[in-house]
C-alpha cells in the first residue's frame, strides 16, 4: 500500500467517527443548565443595570440614584425662598390619586426580584404592581427591588411622566417604607410634584427642610427653584406665589 | 392639563406585560434555537474538536464551551456563511484557547504522545487507524491542518474553506498540496520505524 492509498484508508477511518450516542443528551442536558444561568430574560427595562446590581455595593447605588436626580436637574443658582415654611403641608400631585399610604411592611416579607413586573389585570386606575409579595429574607433581592423601583420612577421623570412616576414611587413607599432608597423617594417624590401640571414644589421645600445637608436636597432645589425664578423672571408669579410656569419645570 | 392617570397605568402596565411576553419568548427562541443546532452539528463540532487536538478528556469540554459561544452569538450569526463554518470558526478558537490553558505537563504528555509511533497493527481496525491519523495531523503545523481537515474529512471545498479562514482559494489550494506532502513524509517515516521495530 502506497502513501496515497495509505492516507486514504487512514481519512476514511477517521470520517467513519461517530460520538457516543449518548454524549448528544448529555452535552444537551449540561448545555441547557448553562443556558438557564445565562441566558435569563432581563426584567423590564432593567437588562443593563440588573447586570451590575448584584455587584454594585449599596453606596455606589445610592450615588447612582443620586446621580439620576442631579441628571435631570437644570441648575441655575438656587434661590430658596419659601413662604410655606419648613412645616407646610407636603402636596399631592393634582392630577395623579392621592398617594397610598406606607404599608407596614417588613423587610422578611419584601417582594422578590423577579416579581417586579406590572400585572396586565390590575385594577383599573390602580398603581403599578409588583405583584404578590413573597417572602424572602434576602437583602439583596430587597436591594435589588428597591432600586428597580426607584430606577423605574426616574425613568418615568425623564420622560416627563411624573404620574407614572408618583405611582412607581408609591409603590415603593408602601412597600419598603424604611427602605434603604427612603431619602431618595422623597427627593424623586418632590421632584415628580415639580412636573406635575401645575408644578407644586412644596414637596421639594419640605425636603430641604428635612435634609438641609443631602446633596439631595440641593440638586433638588435647584431644579425647583429654576422653575421659580423663571416665574419671577416673566413677572407673573405674585409676592409669596409657589406656582410656576406650567412648562418651566421641564427645562433641562 | 390635567395629567390622565388611569389610562398611564394602563397603558404603562400592558407595556410591561408586553415586556415580560417579549422576553420570554425571546428566550424561548434562543433555547429552541441552540438545542437545534446543538443536536444538528453536535457530532460536527465533536469530531473536529478531536482533530484539531482535543484529547478524549477535555473534548466535552470543548464541545460545551463551543456550544456556549455559539448560543451567545446566535443572535451575531446572520447566516452569511453556513453554520458549519461559524462553528468550526468557534470550534478552532475555542480549542486553541483550551490548548493554551491547558498545563505544560499536559502539554509535554500530548506531545510525547503524538510523536510515538502509532502502533497500527492492522489498518482495517477502524479506531486506531483514525486515532493514528488524528496523531498524524497533530504533526501538521496549524494552518495546514485546518485546511487539510476541512477539506478532506468534511468535505468543504476550497472557496469555502477560503471564506472560513478569510485567506484566498490560492492559499487554501497551497496549504492543502503541502499538508498531504507532509502527511505523506511522516507516513513514510513511520513505516520505517515500524519496520525496524519488527525486525
Amino acid at each position: 500500500m502506497n502513501n496515497e492509498e495509505e492516507l486514504k484508508s487512514l481519512f476514511q477511518a477517521e470520517r467513519a467517527v461517530r460520538p457516543p450516542p449518548q454524549a448528544v443528551e448529555h452535552g444537551l442536558r449540561r448545555l441547557s443548565l448553562d443556558l438557564a444561568g445565562q441566558v435569563a430574560p432581563p426584567p423590564i427595562g432593567m437588562g443593563p443595570l440588573k447586570l451590575g446590581v448584584s455587584a454594585i455595593p449599596k453606596w455606589l447605588a445610592s450615588g447612582f440614584v443620586l446621580g439620576l436626580l442631579g441628571a435631570s436637574a437644570a441648575l441655575p443658582p438656587f434661590a430658596p425662598s419659601s413662604p410655606a415654611g419648613p412645616h407646610a403641608p407636603p402636596a399631592q400631585p393634582s392630577a395623579a390619586p392621592p398617594a397610598p399610604q406606607p404599608a407596614p411592611v417588613s423587610p422578611q416579607t419584601e417582594p422578590e426580584v423577579a416579581q417586579v413586573l406590572p400585572k396586565r389585570d390590575a385594577p383599573s386606575g390602580a398603581l403599578p404592581t409588583l405583584g404578590a409579595p413573597a417572602a424572602s429574607s434576602a437583602p439583596s433581592a430587597s436591594f435589588d427591588a428597591e432600586l428597580k423601583l426607584i430606577s423605574f420612577a426616574k425613568s418615568e421623570l425623564d420622560a416627563r411622566r411624573p404620574a407614572r412616576a408618583h405611582a412607581w414611587l408609591s409603590e415603593h413607599a408602601q412597600r419598603f417604607p424604611h427602605g434603604v432608597f427612603a431619602v431618595e423617594r422623597e427627593a424623586l417624590f418632590a421632584l415628580s410634584a415639580c412636573q406635575q401640571l401645575p408644578p407644586n414644589v412644596a414637596l421639594a421645600e419640605r425636603f430641604a427642610q428635612q435634609h438641609p445637608n443631602s446633596p439631595l436636597s440641593a440638586r433638588l432645589e435647584h431644579s425647583c427653584a429654576l422653575n421659580m425664578d423663571t416665574k419671577r423672571l416673566n413677572g407673573t408669579a405674585a409676592p409669596g406665589e409657589r406656582m410656576i410656569e406650567p412648562n418651566a419645570g421641564e427645562k433641562r | 392639563m390635567p395629567v390622565d392617570f388611569e389610562t398611564s397605568a394602563n397603558e404603562w402596565a400592558a407595556l410591561g406585560e408586553l415586556s415580560r411576553v417579549g422576553a420570554a419568548i425571546q428566550l424561548t427562541e434562543v433555547r429552541e434555537r441552540a438545542e437545534a443546532l446543538y443536536r444538528e452539528h453536535f457530532a460536527f463540532v465533536w469530531r473536529n474538536a478531536r482533530r484539531l487536538g482535543c484529547s478524549e478528556e477535555w473534548v466535552d469540554d470543548a464541545v460545551h464551551e463551543v456550544f456556549l459561544v455559539a448560543t451567545r452569538r446566535l443572535a451575531e450569526f446572520e447566516a452569511r456563511s453556513s453554520a458549519r463554518t461559524w462553528l468550526f470558526a468557534i470550534t478552532f478558537r475555542v480549542v486553541g484557547r483550551m490548548r493554551r490553558d491547558r498545563g505544560r505537563r499536559t502539554a509535554r504528555v500530548e506531545r510525547y504522545l503524538a510523536e510515538q509511533p502509532a502502533l497500527v497493527a492492522d489498518a482495517a481496525r477502524e479506531t486506531e487507524a483514525a486515532q493514528y491519523l488524528r496523531q498524524l495531523l497533530l504533526k501538521l503545523n496549524e494552518a495546514q491542518r485546518v485546511v487539510l481537515i476541512l477539506a478532506e474529512l468534511e468535505g468543504f471545498t476550497s472557496s469555502e474553506i477560503a471564506h472560513t479562514l478569510s485567506v484566498p482559494a490560492g492559499t487554501v489550494d497551497s496549504r492543502l498540496r503541502a499538508a498531504r506532502k507532509q502527511l505523506a513524509r511522516v507516513l513514510e517515516r513511520d513505516r520505517a520505524k515500524h519496520e525496524r521495530w519488527r525486525r
